[in-house]
């Protein structure tokens, strides 16, 4: 089950362009993210100058900020930011929904009304607003948000999850444990479990991009530490200069729009591969 | 799904960035201005010439307020239409006697009036007086009521005036709590009638009973025996008597005054209806202006970095707004060690670049302060005195004084990590605050920049927990209103009071004998020597002091008498 699965995923790879290009990009945000800072080493992305909101040049590949810090550094700083709080929240929202929708699916009845029930009241509390709240109320920081996100996120890779259990669960080869007299929880987590857990890949692959995105708007609003190198931050200035300094806005903007893109193709493809309605994989 | 809601957000929030009349009606909001800016403008070149050096205060600013005072004798006022402005966030409450809330101010004051309003020039005149009788000795004042009624059809009457003091300003407006603390009794001789006697000669007492002053006259009938801040009249439903009545309130959205059929001024308002919309982010309230949907943005709603768009508008004015000089200023707690040494406080004077800071964070608008007063009042400002050359950025001083007060480096070069405290929001926070991150790295100083909403961080910095934290003060009008709390020891603790927590004998005395006096040149005398003790002594480091400005369109006319929170009683749509 598991090998089939896993050869999909390799002819799935082969025959896709968008899933190459997509893990192709995500190498070189990954490469942005653990290098790119160690690689600028003039200055540090909150270093300050006397260059106040100077155009993109040789000095400033893409210009300086209003307090003369250079735009490029900030922004390969801010992809530090934008992979950790995406990989660390689409990470822990997974964890979290697995679980949670293994046990629903699997044990069924009042567990599963309950935990059901939960799944909903979380997918229906206003994301941003929520965030938001939490954030102003407790203080910033990277882990907060993270935990935000996941909190919020997790619901969808757990719902997922409890309808592959529940279709496992009647499977033959379950039942052929059952004979064996192996013990349920061992079933689950043993058995069920690693062939239950590819198709919710792709979901959490997508929080990784809503993740980025609601860090980036949380910033926008000045609610994330004014320390932490971030695009959404980056972009409360352009719009502040929108008029008279167009770096300020484009450069973060499109920082943005390709990061979540990658992480939404690889999503997207994986998805996919994984769907057994599609027709080519 | 997730993404969906959070996209959809952000969609909410462009539209409402881009679209600020769609929940206020797109009816009401004409749009585009019609061609009446170019000439008007000229009027505000030649309105320099008004310098006006106010009888009670002197407002330097006065002087550059735009006069259209030629253009109403060439045109009659038009009756009938709507003016729209603009705001940053609901008002907190509707009466400016509870907060110091801009917001709150702007509505206040169109509801609600004082005994005195206030001149474009900065002075006081009789408003909701009809007249003033002074005494000699300077300490009785006698004010005659005019015929005015609440919108309930009562009379406003001398015991109104009376409760609102002692009941409701008195007790929480942060500038009439200090006035009141200067009034013996206030007596309500009859209907008509009221007697306020001082305990010493007041100078800027006048201007401490307008609107402005957080003076505002309230309906006793409403307010008796409840809590002024849970009334339903100061959070929803008012009982007022100003120009315009509140109609309708869509929290988030607009605020909607019409015209007092029952206004104690003969003719008066000629608008219809005022619109306060809300919109929250800064370049949204500049667009509404540039599109025509909106005809005004007050100061405090006005981003600094967009006046060069608003300028190069032809049918758009921008002034420098009438009202009292501010200050922008990051307070040392002097109770904390090291601060409680007054060559760290100098130190950190030193290695702060303010000449940066005034060319970044505020956008070359305004001045880097060279008092530890703004320099708002020229009567009471120390000419000799100048921080620049005191204080010039001078990192190796810095240090100098840093190891000489023997705060010194540990192994990684730090001498000290500490918090700073800015608001989410507030403009040029974060960045004054990234930029000091810096600048105090060269003397060893290590930054943790914390934002905390108000009225939490308000309430942190009064109960001093902060080490250092920035401000914006409003001088209120008068030294005495404004400056004397930043500096007193009475006002320790208080929120957005003293939050140095400096205490000195010598200051407070100084500041008590400034506003017993009523000569503009005496009472200067006592400020220009505590602006020496406190250069010296650096219990706050005075940053900037700011130029805020206001827009509105040419087609706008009336505003020309008023001053930081618009009555709005003269004003008229020319389209």
């Amino acid at each position: 089950m598991a090998a089939e699965k896993s050869s999909r995923l390799l002819q799935a790879f082969k025959s896709r362009k968008i899933l190459q290009f997509g893990l192709a990009l995500s190498c070189v945000l990954l490469f942005a993210g653990i290098f790119g800072p160690s690689l600028l080493v003039d200055r540090g992305p909150n270093q300050i100058s006397q260059s106040i909101l100077a155009p993109p040049s040789a000095d400033a590949l893409f210009g300086t900020d209003e307090l003369g810090r250079s735009v490029l550094t900030q922004i390969v700083y801010g992809v530090r930011t934008s992979l950790v709080v995406g990989l660390a929240a689409a990470a822990t929202a997974m964890t979290l929904g697995v679980v949670m929708g293994a046990i629903s699916g699997y044990f069924g009845g009042r567990v599963d009304t309950f935990v059901s029930r939960i799944t909903e009241t979380f997918q229906v509390m206003p994301t941003f607003v929520l965030a938001a709240l939490v954030v102003a109320m407790a203080g910033t920081g990277m882990l907060k948000v993270i935990f935000i996100i996941a909190i919020l996120a997790w619901p969808q890779s757990a719902r997922v999850m409890r309808a592959q259990v529940m279709k496992m669960k009647s499977m033959e080869f379950v039942d052929a444990l059952r004979c064996l007299g192996i013990a349920e929880h061992k079933i689950l987590w043993r058995e069920i479990l690693p062939n239950a857990i590819p198709p919710v890949i792709p979901v959490g692959t997508l929080v990784i991009g809503q993740a980025i995105l609601l860090e980036a708007s949380l910033a926008f609003f000045g609610l994330t530490s004014p320390e932490v190198a971030s695009w959404g931050r980056l972009l409360t200035s352009g719009q502040q200069y929108f008029y008279f300094a167009w770096w300020l806005t484009v450069f973060p903007g499109l920082a943005i729009v390709i990061t979540v893109l990658t992480f939404n193709l690889v999503g997207d493809a994986l998805n996919q591969a994984f769907n057994p309605r599609s027709g080519d994989a | 799904m997730i993404h969906r809601s959070i996209l959809q957000g952000k969609l909410e929030i462009l539209k409402e960035l881009f679209n600020v009349s769609s929940s206020a009606g797109a009816e009401d909001i004409t749009s585009n201005a019609p061609a009446a800016g170019a000439h008007n403008r000229s009027l505000l070149r030649d309105s320099k010439a008004r310098f006006g050096g106010g009888l009670i205060v002197g407002l330097g600013f006065s002087a550059l307020a735009f006069a259209g005072s030629a253009s109403a004798q060439d045109a009659q006022p038009k009756r009938g239409g709507t003016a729209v402005f603009v705001l940053q966030e609901d008002p907190t409450y509707l009466t400016r006697d509870l907060t110091t809330n801009s917001e709150t101010g702007t509505i206040g004051c169109i509801l609600y009036q004082g005994l005195m309003g206030i001149n474009a020039e900065g002075e006081a005149y009789p408003l909701l007086a009809k007249s003033v009788d002074i005494s000699d000795d300077k300490l009785t004042y006698k004010f005659v009521l005019n015929d005015a009624r609440w919108q309930d059809g009562k009379p406003i009457t001398a015991k109104d005036v009376k409760y609102t003091y002692e009941e409701i300003s008195g007790k929480h407006s942060p500038t009439f709590k200090r006035t009141l603390t200067s009034i013996d009794k206030i007596e309500a001789v009859s209907d008509k009638e009221i007697v306020i006697t001082l305990k010493k000669p007041y100078g800027p007492i006048l201007i401490a009973l307008t609107c402005q002053q957080g003076a505002a006259i309230l309906p006793e009938h409403v307010y008796v025996g409840t809590d002024p801040l849970t009334n339903k009249a100061s959070n929803a439903e008012p009982v007022s008597s100003g120009p315009f009545i509140l109609k309708e309130w869509v929290r988030g959205s607009h605020l909607r005054l019409v015209k007092n059929p029952d206004y104690w001024e003969q003719g008066k308002p000629y608008l219809d209806e005022i619109i306060a919309q809300v919109v929250p982010s800064g370049a949204g309230r500049t667009q509404a202006l540039l599109s025509g949907q909106v005809d005004r943005i007050p100061w405090f709603a006005l981003e600094t970095s967009d006046y060069p768009l608003i300028e190069r508008n032809p049918q758009l004015l921008l002034q420098p707004a009438r009202k009292p000089p501010a200050t922008d200023f990051i307070s040392i707690n002097t109770e904390k060690k090291p601060f409680d040494d007054k060559r760290v406080r100098q130190a950190l004077m030193f290695a702060t670049d303010r000449e940066f800071l005034l060319k970044s964070a505020f956008n070359g608008q305004g001045a880097a302060s060279t008092s530890p007063f703004a320099g708002g009042f020229p009567w009471a400002i120390d000419p000799e005195m100048d921080l620049s050359k005191m204080y010039p950025y001078d990192p190796a001083r810095a240090n100098a004084l840093l190891d000489e007060a023997g705060v010194t480096r540990d192994a990684s070069g730090k001498r000290l990590s500490m918090n700073f405290i800015i608001e989410p929001g507030e403009e040029g926070g974060s960045q004054i605050a990234a930029a000091l991150k810096n600048m105090w790295e060269q003397v060893g100083i290590d930054l943790t920049i914390e934002t905390i909403q108000p009225p939490l961080s308000t309430e942190r910095i009064a109960k001093g927990e902060a080490n250092i934290a920035y401000h914006g003060y409003s001088s209120g009008g008068d030294p005495a209103i404004g400056w004397s709390g930043q500096f007193v020891s009475t006002t320790i603790g208080s929120l957005r009071g003293n939050a140095a927590r400096y205490s000195n004998p010598e200051i407070d005395e100084l500041f008590t004998l400034g506003q017993s006096e009523t000569d503009l040149d005496a009472r200067g005398v006592y400020y220009k020597k505590a602006q020496k003790i406190l250069g010296e002594d650096m219990p706050i480091l005075t940053i900037h002091d700011p130029v805020d400005k206001e827009a509105q369109g040419a087609w706008l006319k009336g505003m020309e008498n008023e001053y930081m929170f618009p009555t709005w009683r003269d004003a008229w749509v020319d389209k």
